[in-house]
């Protein structure tokens, strides 16, 4: 009896952790795929975009590296606004070499605004996540804050040439003192990724499910069992 | 009940075949180049696994119930149902049940399996 009692135990978590087991390897291929996507083919921006050319879809949050220079430091600016999570982004205007316009360029985020960081000289090689302009933020205000990286509205407060997105900083130039780099969000990956591991995590629960009936079912038998045999001996 | 036999013995013949199936699929997509057949059609490979999932389940649902019917001892039940996931075995662990099933449809009263009293 004890044997019984001892299988359904190991049946139910041998059943649960399988699927957890699983539910895991679903997880890594899905971030696998982040990760390749994220990584895929990263190449000069001249190659998959031009300054001038619309943002094209296909090119949100893909990795390029960008040749080139910072502005002034005069000229960057905070944004403070929904894409940020409460912190300020330091968006400064990066030359491209090859073009004659600037992309503006997510250096990092700090607690809040404040004076302008230095911009590092020199000729360097950013590894941005690219990113379409954000519609709607109204004009600087006399901190040089706005609410997000709006091209066409930025147009008019600088004095470059825009490429029509902008990037995220991953790599290639430290963020200022007392910054971070901002993480670019995750690419959209297709919750099928390695569909079939979650559909094996739900068929191991469905064994662990099964297994807890079938232990209800045997202690609920042998009440019954003990029931009619107490009964004549009462 | 005789249907449910009959039904157990054919699905426990399915599942023994697809079972084949599912580890000689992940024995070739082991021991094979990359560009085999085997890893060319995962897609198939990964199909024929899931539906293995899916019918052992149903064909652990048909043995309880013949289980149940017949009073089948405890470890007589678990133990049809675990032989099912052995490849080969699997069809000697159908043959098993079936006889006890016959046997007590013959009119056998007792309880199937092992006699001793767990």
């Amino acid at each position: 009896m004890l044997g019984l009692h001892a299988f359904w135990a190991v049946a139910v978590v041998v059943c649960t952790l399988g699927g957890l087991w699983q539910l895991g390897v679903y997880e890594s291929r899905q971030d696998e795929a982040v990760d390749h996507s994220r990584t895929e083919g990263v190449v000069d921006i001249g190659q998959v975009w031009s300054a001038g050319e619309a943002f094209p879809a296909d090119l949100s949050n893909r990795t390029v590296t960008v040749a080139g220079r910072f502005g002034d430091a005069a000229d960057q600016l905070w944004v403070v606004g929904p894409a940020t999570d409460g912190r300020a982004w330091i968006v400064a205007p990066f030359w491209v070499d090859g073009s004659d316009a600037a992309l503006l360029v997510v250096r990092g985020s700090q607690a809040e605004g404040g004076d302008l960081p230095d911009v590092p000289a020199g000729d360097l090689t950013l590894t941005v996540s690219l990113q379409p302009s954000v519609s709607g933020a109204g004009p600087l205000d006399e901190n040089r804050v706005t609410t997000s990286v709006t091209v066409a509205t930025l147009l008019n407060e600088l004095p470059y040439r825009l490429w029509s997105g902008y990037g995220i900083v991953t790599d290639g130039s430290p963020p200022p003192d007392g910054a971070t780099l901002v993480a670019p969000p995750d690419p959209d990956v297709s919750w099928t990724v390695g569909l079939k591991n979650l559909a094996y995590a739900l068929q191991w629960w469905v064994f662990a499910a099964f297994s807890v009936f079938m232990w209800w079912r045997m202690l609920a038998d042998q009440a019954d069992k003990q029931r009619g045999t107490s009964r004549p001996v009462t | 009940m005789k249907n449910v036999a009959l039904i157990y013995r054919v699905l426990a013949w399915v599942v023994g075949i697809n079972l084949i199936l599912v580890v000689t699929g992940f024995v070739g997509q082991k021991t094979t180049e990359p560009d085999s057949w085997f890893n060319r059609n995962d897609g198939l490979i990964t199909a024929v696994d899931l539906a293995h999932g899916w019918m052992f389940m149903v064909l652990v649902v048909l043995i309880v119930v013949l289980a149940r019917h017949h009073r089948w001892e405890p470890w007589f039940l678990i133990s049809t149902a675990l032989l099912a996931t052995i490849p080969i075995v699997s069809f000697w662990a159908e043959r098993r049940a079936s006889h006890a099933i016959e046997r007590a449809e013959r009119g056998a009263d007792s309880p199937v399996g092992d006699a001793t009293d767990r």
